[in-house]
């Protein structure tokens, strides 16, 4: 009898470390990104884009910010769809969507668009229980230019090539004709 | 109070194991190689390990874009010795058919400058100079060198990393990760 409690507790005590472990691995780092985000906003403003120093590229993509420009608009859908409308010169490019936690929804890259003027409509998901929190189940498509979400705030990260330093003003300059705009919803009225 | 240690070394354990599995070593391991390459963003079409994941939320960096994107990583030299940034090296291999790639060098001296002509820590596939037999030399060194160059500032631990934006039709063959020879330390 005496030995049914050391076991007993052993295996609480086993059942809490896979617990903790699993919770440190799902939650903790999701809350670091959040919080990453959310500076990102305080710096850049939601809903608009703005080019990145390098130090700020670095921070946030953990890459060497030589021979790359980055431009990024942090979002939020509360009150309507984003339309992001990218200006790229004609070099390698990358349009990338991320929810609020820095998980990857949609990427679209040069070869893929097959053009150099992107327009990007990123969308909420239209299920109520979606629209009311953050814990969505609607699946997220992509079809290139139109991309449906289950998070209503993330970050939309723009990436271009960047060959020669000596021309590097002039591409950010270009990138920074990009636009961010929020469309609001048209809210339907019944009856 | 045997329960209540146990409870805490309970918690410990999975702290402990949480930190260690998301780490950059462990991450690494669990990853695909290519020689001294490991991947440390997904192939196309590859799951996400939420390991991974992990790792690069817990430092607040968001995962390089999906699709036909790689993103290699060597903390070792060919011979498996870690780079070091008082040596130099030889980073040679047969140019990628790919549409732009990029190798890059980190250290952990966290000097970040917004001036890109600082220092050259990475040169891309529209920089290198090619050699005759379609292949690539960089020389990764503080100092100075002729041809394609790559300093790795002042840090001492260093990371190399490989950066390839692929077509979609191109296979692995197009794009062999280089090999990375010490030449000389001190």
């Amino acid at each position: 009898m005496r030995m049914k409690v050391p076991v007993f507790w052993i295996c609480v005590a086993g059942l809490l470390a896979v617990v903790v472990h699993l919770s440190y691995v799902l939650f903790s780092p999701t809350l670091a990104m959040e919080s990453k985000l959310d500076r990102a906003v305080a710096k850049t403003g939601v809903n608009a884009m703005a080019v990145l120093s390098p130090a700020e590229a670095r921070t946030l993509t953990g890459l060497p910010p030589n021979g790359s420009i980055y431009a990024a608009c942090p979002y939020n859908l509360r009150h309507g769809d984003l339309t992001i409308a990218a200006r790229f010169p004609a070099r390698p490019w990358t349009i990338s969507v991320y929810g609020r936690t820095g998980t990857r929804i949609f990427s679209v890259n040069d070869k893929q668009a097959g053009v150099d003027d992107v327009s990007l409509t990123i969308k909420r998901g239209s299920d109520i229980f979606d629209m009311l929190t953050d814990s969505a189940t609607a699946p997220e498509i992509g079809d290139g230019w139109s991309v449906e979400v289950k998070e209503r705030r993330g970050l939309v990260l723009l990436w271009m090539a960047d060959s020669d330093p000596a021309i590097g003003d002039r591409l950010r300059a270009d990138l920074a004709q990009s636009k961010c705009t929020i469309t609001p919803r048209v809210e339907s009225v019944s009856g | 109070m045997k329960s209540i240690g146990l409870i805490i070394v309970g918690a410990l354990l999975g702290f402990f194991t949480a930190t260690m599995a998301i780490s950059e070593r462990a991450a690494s391991s669990i990853q695909s190689r290519a020689g001294v390459w490991s991947e440390i963003a997904n192939a196309p079409d590859a799951e996400i390990d939420p390991y991974l994941s992990a790792r690069y939320a817990s430092v607040g960096w968001l995962l390089p874009a999906q699709g036909d994107d790689q993103l290699l990583e060597a903390t070792t030299d060919s011979e498996g010795s870690a780079l070091d940034g008082d040596c130099r090296y030889l980073v040679s291999g047969k140019l990628p058919n790919v549409r732009w790639w990029q190798v890059a060098v980190m250290g952990d001296d966290d000097v970040i400058s917004n001036d890109p002509r600082a220092r050259p820590e990475a040169i891309s596939s529209e920089r290198v100079i090619g050699e005759a037999n379609g292949e690539y030399r960089i020389t990764l060194a503080r100092e100075a060198s002729p041809g394609n160059w790559i300093s790795p500032g002042r840090g001492n631990k260093l990371r190399l990393l490989l950066t390839l934006h692929r077509d979609a039709k191109a296979t692995t063959g197009d794009a062999m990760p280089p090999t990375i020879a010490r030449l000389a330390c001190g």
